[in-house]
């Protein structure tokens, strides 16, 4: 069970890299663009491959901040109730979370398919929508199992304090 | 019971999660949904689940968001924020304070090539805390220090809650960025007013350290001279025409890239850590617009803005006076929420309501991020308390409080300053565009 | 007592929304006697994109939209050919022409919508900063913001470097000089702002783009019959004679602004705007062939008799 989440972890923190490295991409190529059109070869749609960077990089980090738990939260009522209160309330927070997840997976997958029906492309470069959209299912995919993950792991360490 | 009530009742009730320890996004997303279902819009919110998580990541001057983060993750790697604090002690140092003051003009410097309050605080907070604790300042002082420092990182461009609320209220984000310099600089005067003036009246709270050499200072200064270089070519790009705002973010992030390689600080180890740092940091405000998506679209169907601008018109009282009132709704509010929900939440409800009382958007959009900064530092829930707490290993939160409340007071003092003179806001954007 | 939701993609300070679609609520619910009520989302809020109004329509999400056929491409083929380069350059005609051929083989984009109107705005211009263009030639190498594809392969073929940007990020790159120019009619050159970093204006009458006013069917065939007779009443036929006008009405002040700032406005003469159309059949052969290659077989037949509406117009006038 621990070995499992453990190369779920690793899993999500390679895609948070590769996630990482595609907003790198995003930066070099605005990079590559001023500097090539200051001597006449500026990138073509170079706007159209920022989007693609940056949407496939965000929905490959989005896992591994929920992982960390790394979501902004504030807890001033909580805090003062008794640790059972507390574990409860984590435990609802956790389904609320999963459950917002997984709605949003459901509703996003029509959108896509509804999108990629029409055969939607980019302006300019026609680039096929369903690209845009691989990463942001599969993230939104891998986020379902890191809320699971992180639930677990919360639970545990609340046990032992 | 009226759409517009419902709409307050949704608002409170995504607080109450909020305090109840929801992740921010979550408490906004379900508030949303369970308003919507409310008011009978099942269908709309349904869509909205569907189309948020593509339509809140796509626009390309969200690109920014990632890449300023970038930048001043990498800055903090490449040493950049020991340079600065070496460089500015070697003038101030000497004077009682000096440290403290230091530390402040370290924050508003950093701030310069940062586009988060949070990595300016843990950033500037890693240097100076421990030179200060050397040199026997009181805990209050220091820590309370960095923790206000940090929100100049926040208003001093480039600044990732102004690009938002550009976008929010379709106002220029260069001239938003334009705006905030003089504001920010004087929030930094204010604070190192405050500063001065608290140990004047208790000098053994922050004891003097020795003078340094014009030689000495001379060399730490020549320290600096990447923080420089990073600046004016993300900001002086953006003068000339060289690049736009947008794509001075990919400038910045590949520029600190570069200087932390050749700062031989970024080993394996390091850069596992920045690209962690820069993935939780993203992942965790695209999130929080997602949710802020869902959110919204269940206030406007309220009509929350139209009922307020209703209730002002018929209450007849003069823009000044709402003004003041929204800006007290924005200090309680900032008691208990983060800037950037702070912003999403409350910018499409009073946008409307400012513009129609004739106000400046982009004044506006100053005034709102200086609130909302101020957020960050009052307690019971400020983000920058709870991250100097954490690296400052040990000092108990209420010793940070109590330091905190001069460095208030100097932002309530700077906030009065800019609607009493809303030129200093809107001269210099008025000047370059 | 119904309350029918409306979107659109404009601000709300757009002649569209001030003349055309908050007059025509108005008169509905006059109409109705206050049974048809209305609740209009714009620009900034969340059912204000512009990509998204043909699918909020589509799904019930709201009853009325109003939106472009050519964002996101592909999803009105059909209607998008009154795009093309040099189809026309008024208003008036592309309304009437599209209108006359929605019964006809247009018809089939529009199931599950009832259609309230369809217009297209005045041929637009290609307007430059600081590199004043008159002929083909000097359109080489420069960039230049794209409203849409067919528009792309036309600048793609004089030599032009076509951008796609959205709308609101044309100043800031007109301004920093990323791009040179952009292709736009008059309206949103006053909307934007953009005469302040503008310098010459060449109206060829280029291109229009059309515009869908349409209703969801079930959303309409639940209204009252008095309902629906004073939606019918105010709209299609006597709803779309009026776009001309309002277009004229909409393009004025961008027109007026650069002639007080002095700029230079070049117009084509007709045996100029001859010689680019026909230096430009290639490209539009291309983009019909394309269209028959992606399933719409009768695209040179509508293309045709788009043509043939537009010259009836004229003649008309
Ligand atoms: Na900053
Ligand atoms: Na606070």
């Amino acid at each position: 069970m621990t070995r499992l989440a453990d190369i779920l972890r690793a899993i999500i923190g390679v895609i948070a890299g590769l996630g990482v490295l595609s907003y790198g991409c995003a930066a070099l190529v605005t990079v590559a663009d001023i500097i090539g059109r200051t001597i006449g070869l500026p990138v073509a749609g170079v706007v159209e491959m920022v989007q693609l960077f940056v949407v496939t990089g965000t929905w490959l980090v989005i896992p591994y901040a929920f992982l960390t738990g790394a979501h902004v939260g504030v807890d001033f009522i909580l805090m003062a109730m008794p640790r059972r209160i507390r574990r409860v309330a984590g435990g609802v927070i956790g389904a609320g979370t999963l459950a917002l997840i997984g709605l949003m997976l459901w509703y996003a997958f029509q959108t896509f398919s509804v999108r990629t029906m029409f055969g939607d492309k980019s302006q300019q470069l026609g680039i096929p929508i369903e690209y845009y959209w691989y990463p942001l299912l599969t993230g939104l995919g891998l986020s379902l199992v890191a809320v699971v993950l992180e639930f677990f792991s919360s639970q545990r360490s609340a046990h032992h304090v | 019971m009226s759409d517009a009530l419902v709409g307050v009742l949704g608002f409170l009730g995504a607080l109450f999660l909020i305090g109840l320890g929801v992740p921010v996004a979550v408490a906004m997303a379900i508030a949303g949904i369970i308003g919507a279902i409310y008011l009978g819009d099942w269908g709309g919110i349904s869509f909205i689940l569907g189309s948020t998580p593509y339509d809140s990541v796509f626009p390309y001057s969200f690109s920014v968001i990632p890449l300023f983060v970038a930048m001043g993750v990498f800055a903090a790697h490449a040493g950049l924020s020991r340079a600065l604090f070496t460089a500015i002690n070697s003038f101030v140092g000497h004077r009682r304070g000096g440290l403290a003051v230091t530390t402040i003009g370290a924050c508003a410097m950093f701030g310069a090539i940062c586009g988060s309050s949070l990595a300016t605080v843990a950033t500037i907070g890693r240097v100076a805390l421990p030179e200060m604790k050397r040199h026997g300042y009181a805990p209050s002082l220091s820590t309370a220090t960095v923790a206000a420092g940090g929100t100049l990182g926040v208003l001093i461009p480039p600044s990732i809650l102004l690009v938002i609320y550009g976008l929010l209220t379709q106002s220029s984000v260069g001239k938003l960025f334009v705006a905030a310099l003089i504001p920010g600089i004087l929030g930094a005067v204010f604070y190192g007013l405050a500063i001065l003036g608290r140990v004047s009246l208790k000098p053994d709270l922050a004891p003097t350290t020795p003078r340094l050499s014009a030689r000495e200072r001379i060399e730490a200064l020549k320290t600096t001279w990447p923080v420089v270089l990073l600046f004016v070519v993300v900001i002086g790009g953006i003068f000339t025409g060289l690049f736009s705002p947008t794509e001075a973010a990919a400038v910045g992030a590949v520029g600190a890239f570069a200087l932390a390689l050749f700062s031989g600080e970024l080993n394996r180890q390091v850069l596992r850590s920045a690209v962690f740092e820069i993935a939780g940091l993203s992942g965790m405000i695209f999130f929080i617009l997602i949710g802020a998506s869902l959110f919204n679209f269940f206030l406007e169907s309220t009509g929350l803005p139209q009922m307020l601008i209703g209730l002002i018109e018929q209450a007849g009282v003069t823009p000044l006076v709402v003004m003041l009132m929204i800006l007290v709704f924005y200090i309680i509010l900032g008691c208990f929420m983060d800037s950037l929900s702070v912003v999403l939440m409350t910018v499409p409800i009073l946008a409307p309501v400012a513009l129609d009382l004739g106000f400046d958007l982009v004044w506006f959009g100053i005034i709102v991020v200086t609130v909302a900064e101020i957020g960050l530092i009052t307690p019971p829930v400020g983000m920058n308390l709870f991250v100097v707490q954490a690296a400052s290993q040990g000092v108990p939160q209420s010793t940070v409080v109590r330091g905190i409340f001069p460095f208030i007071l100097a932002d309530i003092l700077r906030l009065a300053v800019l609607v009493a003179f809303p030129a200093l806001v809107l001269w210099l954007p008025g000047l370059l565009f | 007592e119904t309350k029918l939701k409306l979107s659109h993609f404009l601000p709300p300070v757009h002649g569209i929304h001030k003349d055309f679609i908050v007059p025509w609520t108005e008169q509905i619910t006059e109409c109705t006697d206050g049974e048809v009520t209305f609740e209009i989302s714009a620009a900034g809020s969340q059912l204000g994109h512009v990509a998204r109004q043909q699918e909020q329509v589509m799904a019930g999400v709201v009853d009325i939209a109003h939106g472009l056929h050519g964002i996101p491409r592909g999803r009105f083929p059909r209607t998008s050919i009154i795009d093309l380069p040099f189809l026309t350059d008024d208003a008036g005609a592309a309304t009437y022409a599209l209108w006359d051929l929605l019964q006809g083989p247009l018809a089939e984009e529009y199931k599950g919508l009832h259609v309230l109107a369809l217009h297209a705005h005045n041929g637009g211009l290609l307007h430059t900063a600081d590199k004043p263009v008159k002929t083909m030639e000097d359109l080489k190498g420069l960039r230049i913001r794209t409203p849409s594809p067919a528009i792309s392969d036309m600048l793609s073929h004089l030599g032009a470097d076509p951008q796609g940007l959205p709308p609101g990020a044309v100043y800031e790159n007109l301004q920093r000089g990323v791009i040179d120019g952009t292709v736009f009619p008059w309206d949103p050159v006053n909307s934007f702002g953009l005469n302040e970093v503008l310098g010459h204006h060449l109206d060829l009458g280029a291109y229009t783009v059309s515009f869908f006013f349409v209703m969801n069917e079930r959303s309409y065939s639940k209204l009252s019959d008095k309902a629906q007779a004073c939606v019918d009443a105010a709209s299609g036929d006597n709803l779309v004679g009026k776009f001309g006008d309002w277009w004229d009405a909409w393009d004025k002040p961008g027109h007026d602004q650069a002639v007080a700032a002095g700029h230079e406005i070049t117009e084509l003469s007709d045996a100029e705007r001859a010689e680019w159309r026909a230096a430009l059949a290639p490209v539009i052969d291309d983009y019909l062939a394309k269209l028959e290659a992606d399933g719409v077989e009768n695209a040179r037949d509508i293309y045709d008799q788009m043509v043939a509406k537009v010259a009836e117009f004229e003649a008309q006038q």
